[in-house]
């Protein structure tokens, strides 16, 4: 659980655009860890949000970056495409039970590739910090700014990546 | 040979023992440590032939890891496997003595051309 601070409060600056990943950024490093860990027997295809989507989120990670402005990168997925995922890095057996544990492991690492990938295009000298995992929709700093929305369609279901801006001082114990 | 592949997520040690095999380096021992902490204590019990590591980790991360061990004289090759692929992160590294550092994500190909000069192609 995320709890606020008061510096939560503060209001986020908004970074230059030239500092920000597009959207077209963001989905190819979305493809490009589907496509290298997650290919198996169908690849990830660009979904942009659409009405009528289901948008159940069972599983979600985020994980901050801090550089020219504080970023903060977030996953989110249904339960069974974070089992599948979760059986395909793991290469379980088709009958191998899925411990919750191994998927927040997963959804974890697939959050830290990505942002990763996103701090480097923000700048060279940002620092990353560890996942964090949870079951449902990761807590958010209220005074953040959602910058940017992509997603894609593996397994019949959406994955989305939101990126945020955050405020300096804003800092929840998770992303401390 | 001997590799220690170091990363808190078992995830991602497994994805580095899978990449290894498919770039041609899948008959080698592998022993796998959770964070730095550990694989320092490993590289002191196993003396390994090279060192993978993440960078960051709870306990103690890659980067004092590698500091530590240079530290203690050991000089195993040691190579890094992390999101952190800036340039500062790479110059960093280097100036501790890893050989190199490969970025998440990366494919065989990419492990092949940083290990195949430390074990062999």
């Amino acid at each position: 659980m995320s709890v606020q601070s008061p510096a939560d409060d503060q209001q986020t600056v908004l970074p230059d655009a030239d500092l920000v990943p597009t959207e077209a950024d963001l989905e190819a490093v979305l493809l490009e860890t589907w496509e290298s860990y997650l290919s198996g027997d169908e690849s990830a295809v660009p979904w942009p949000s659409a009405p009528g989507d289901d948008d159940t989120v069972d599983w979600s990670a985020s994980v901050c970056f801090e550089g020219p402005w504080r970023g903060l990168v977030a996953l989110e997925m249904q339960h069974a495409t974070a089992e599948s995922a979760t059986r395909e890095l793991l290469a379980f057996e088709a009958d191998e039970p899925v411990e919750d544990e191994d998927v927040a492991d997963a959804v974890g690492e697939l959050v830290n590739i990505l942002g990763g990938a996103v701090k480097s295009m923000v700048a060279a000298t940002s620092t990353l910090t560890l996942p964090v995992v949870a079951a449902g929709r990761v807590a958010i700093p209220r005074a953040s700014t959602r910058l940017c929305d992509v997603g894609v369609r593996w397994q019949g279901r959406v994955v989305k990546m939101h990126l945020h801006a955050m405020p300096r001082g804003a800092a929840t114990p998770d992303h401390a | 040979m001997k590799i220690i592949v170091a990363d808190d997520s078992k995830v991602m040690r497994r994805i580095v023992v899978r990449t290894l095999r498919q770039a041609g380096h899948g008959g080698h021992d592998v022993i796998e440590a959770e964070n730095g902490r550990e694989c320092l204590d490993l590289v002191g019990a196993h003396h390994p032939d090279l060192v993978l590591s993440d960078w960051n980790m709870p306990e103690m991360t890659g980067i004092e890891c590698l500091d530590a061990l240079r530290e203690q004289g050991t000089d195993v090759p040691f190579g890094f496997v992390t999101s952190e692929g800036s340039a500062e992160m790479r110059q960093r590294a280097e100036q501790s003595g890893a050989l190199f550092l490969i970025a998440k994500p990366f494919t065989a190909e990419t492990f092949a051309a940083a290990l195949d000069p430390v074990l062999g192609s």
